[in-house]
């Protein structure tokens, strides 16, 4: 069985992607809404307007490389 | 030079309105003057050709028999033998007649169609009136509106109760029902029954008051006319058919050739005018300049002047790409971003070769990149509308093999191990060199960016403004490395040299953008660390395929049930796996290019070469 200190290293690789993934997904929420209604009025925004949307995923991104490095330094 | 637009040209062409149809003919047939729309000044608008308002009244005609008729556009434009007049011309007192003759017939029957279906519906709901009287035993000729008495006859949602509140309301009426239908009938003078009975979700059937006898007699009398009026319709619906199977073919094609003649009248709407003459100005590509003087000179009769004109600052010279034939698909990306302006560096052709690069260093896995390449050529073929969007994927794909086959990975398993042949690395068991190798893609591909940024502004501003503007960041970034260097030890000189460089970049940006450039000084660093997406992105990837793999091996062990459990887990996982792997790369590689990559050099927003003639 694993000890605590397994669990916390865990535990905080956890926390590093689910709530760096919570943040995008309200930023993209409300770029996604915009986006659409744009590209409602306009129809060659799609381009601009799917860029928009994906700008946030370098949160999640980023909490999942820091994930990575959790286990990886701190989980070696 | 394939990096940059199009050289263009701006004419004007000045000739006598006697000689505006051959012009304008002619113009519309070589599509290749980008027209530029006059604004009123000393020179009026021109006005329509003399056609113009005729043939847009035949055109909103032809459209609405072909709305009569369920008709779409969308057909070759040849011009039907029986519409011509002479040899080529089409003749506008044929197609009147046409379009007369079809409008008058089809209008007529339509009417008809439309009394009928009423008709229809009325008897429909007469026959439901009359089903009800007979369940309710009571003849359709007392069931009708007099002059003392109103009918209320049909369902409601329940009964009880109704009566009693119909005689705590009414003084006079009769009452009869069967289940939930009900017939009421009630002196006119007791206004409020109709609120009673829609509280109890009263819904009317139809009225019997031109039914003669009882009502099995009326209902056989019914189902006759009925059967007629069915009759009638059907044969309406005929006439439609046939109409349209008759006439489809000419009416598809006069409204494509209406279409672009009416274009023609109308264009005179985007040159100046004087009384007796007009005047086009317009782009074209500098090569085709010549050719195109000599043409109209030809097809006006040498009566026209056609100038060279020199272009100025506030022209919006239109924009058309020019790169070799296999990069031109990747000119997609910048249609759907912002096209470049006129004189500005075009990235397709580096657009070609990275972002390939950074889709296949996502992905990486040769099964992968073989089945996507697959998919792409099979799209390709029978998709021909695809194929611009399908090649950017082919060349994906093989820089997705060609990854796949350095990290050794097939379908997530690290089996290429071909005899000398050893992986160059292991994403799977690697990571931080993994991460170490594509902060460096990143450092390299921005540099790129900065380079060709530095050219582009050294040719338009100068040396001085692309050195403060664009070197400063590369010396912002020499200058971080440097101090992060020299305080972990790793190099032996003082970390106040890494301070200097670190002011002078810092004086540098403030000089060449402004305050933006102090505020944006960490911009730099969060691009390099997006690079990170790679590793992430391929990670995730590669994690996923490996539980596919993993679950299925499990199965495998435990008999044919399991075998063939496995098989659809390793089918579906994989699929899977591969939607999401193309849909992450494909999106990040463009991200990095559009958000990373472009904001170094690019600025964008010139406007589409629309040549006059075409869609």
């Amino acid at each position: 069985m694993a000890d605590i200190g397994t669990g916390l290293v865990a535990l905080a690789a956890a926390g590093a992607i689910g709530i760096s993934a919570i943040a995008a997904a309200l930023a993209e929420k409300a770029i996604g809404t915009a986006a659409v209604g744009a590209m409602a009025e306009k129809e060659e925004l799609f381009g601009k307007g799917l860029i928009l949307t994906v700008i946030p995923e370098t949160l999640v991104i980023f909490g999942l490389v820091i994930a990575i490095l959790i286990l990886n330094l701190a989980g070696a | 030079m394939m990096f940059e637009p199009e050289d263009m040209s701006k004419i004007s062409i000045l000739a006598p309105k006697s000689r505006a149809r051959a012009v304008i003919e002619l113009l519309y047939s070589r599509k290749v003057l980008h027209v530029e729309t006059h604004r009123k000044d000393a020179l009026d608008i021109g006005e329509p050709l003399a056609e113009a308002e005729r043939i847009s009244g035949l055109l909103v005609r032809t459209r609405a028999v072909m709305s009569y008729l369920s008709l779409h556009n969308g057909f070759p434009p040849e011009i039907p033998a029986e519409l011509k007049n002479g040899k080529s011309r089409l003749s506008l007192e044929k197609v009147e007649h046409l379009v007369s003759k079809l409008q008058g017939g089809l209008k007529q029957e339509s009417e008809k169609l439309k009394q009928h279906e009423e008709e229809k519906k009325r008897l429909l709901a007469q026959k439901e009136a009359l089903t009800m009287l007979s369940e309710l035993k009571v003849e359709p000729e007392v069931a009708r509106d007099t002059e003392a008495l109103l009918a209320y006859i049909g369902t409601v949602s329940k009964t009880e109760g109704l009566e009693e509140e119909l005689a705590r309301a009414a003084k006079n009426f009769e009452f009869a029902s069967e289940g939930n239908t009900i017939a009421l009938f009630v002196d006119r003078r007791n206004g409020n029954v109709v609120q009673i009975l829609n509280a109890y979700g009263f819904k009317a059937a139809g009225k019997v008051d031109d039914t003669s006898g009882s009502a099995e007699d009326a209902l056989k009398d019914l189902e006759i006319r009925l059967g007629r009026l069915e009759k009638e319709i059907m044969a309406s619906h005929r006439f439609f058919e046939n109409t349209a199977a008759l006439h489809k073919n000419v009416l598809l094609a006069l409204e494509h050739i209406l279409k672009t003649e009416l274009k023609k009248q109308e264009a005179p709407l985007w040159f100046g005018a004087t009384e007796q003459a007009f005047i086009i100005t317009g782009f074209l590509p500098t090569a085709g300049v010549n050719e195109i003087t000599r043409e109209v000179n030809e097809a006006a009769d040498n009566r026209v002047l056609v100038e060279q004109v020199k272009i100025g600052h506030k022209d919006k010279v239109p924009v058309k790409l020019r790169n070799f034939k296999g990069v031109r698909p990747f000119e997609f990306f910048l249609e759907l971003y912002t096209l470049p302006r006129y004189k500005e560096f075009d990235p397709t052709a580096i657009t070609f070769i990275t972002f390939p690069l950074l889709f296949g260093f996502m992905l990486g896995d040769v099964g992968y990149g073989f089945v996507t390449l697959l998919i792409a050529f099979m799209l390709k073929r029978l998709k021909p509308q695809l194929g611009r969007f399908m090649n950017i994927m082919m060349f994906a794909a093989i820089a997705t093999m060609i990854f796949g086959f350095l990290f050794g990975e097939v379908f997530g398993e690290e089996i290429i191990h071909l005899g000398n042949f050893i992986p160059v690395i292991s994403r799977e068991h690697q990571i931080s060199e993994f991460l170490i190798l594509t902060l460096i893609t990143g450092i390299i591909h921005l540099n790129i960016g900065l380079l060709i940024g530095f050219w582009n502004v050294y040719r338009h501003h100068g040396l001085s403004h692309a050195i403060f503007g664009k070197a400063s960041w590369i010396v912002l970034q020499i200058s971080v490395a440097l101090l992060g260097a020299s305080m972990a030890g790793k190099l032996a000189i003082p970390a106040a040299a890494g301070w200097a460089g670190l002011l002078l970049a810092v004086a540098m940006l403030v000089k060449g953008e402004g305050v933006r450039g102090i505020i944006e000084l960490p911009s730099i660093f969060t691009n390099i660390f997006s690079y990170s997406r790679i590793m992430a992105l391929g990670l995730a990837s590669i994690s996923l395929a490996v539980v596919i793999n993993e679950i299925a091996a499990g199965m495998f062990h435990s008999g044919i049930g399991g075998i063939i459990a496995g098989t659809i887990i390793i089918f579906i996982g994989h699929a899977i796996n591969l939607a999401l792997g193309l849909l992450g790369p494909f999106l990040h590689s463009l991200r990095l290019h559009y958000v990373e990559f472009y904001s170094k050099f690019y600025q964008g927003g010139g406007s589409p070469y629309k040549p006059f003639g075409t869609e």
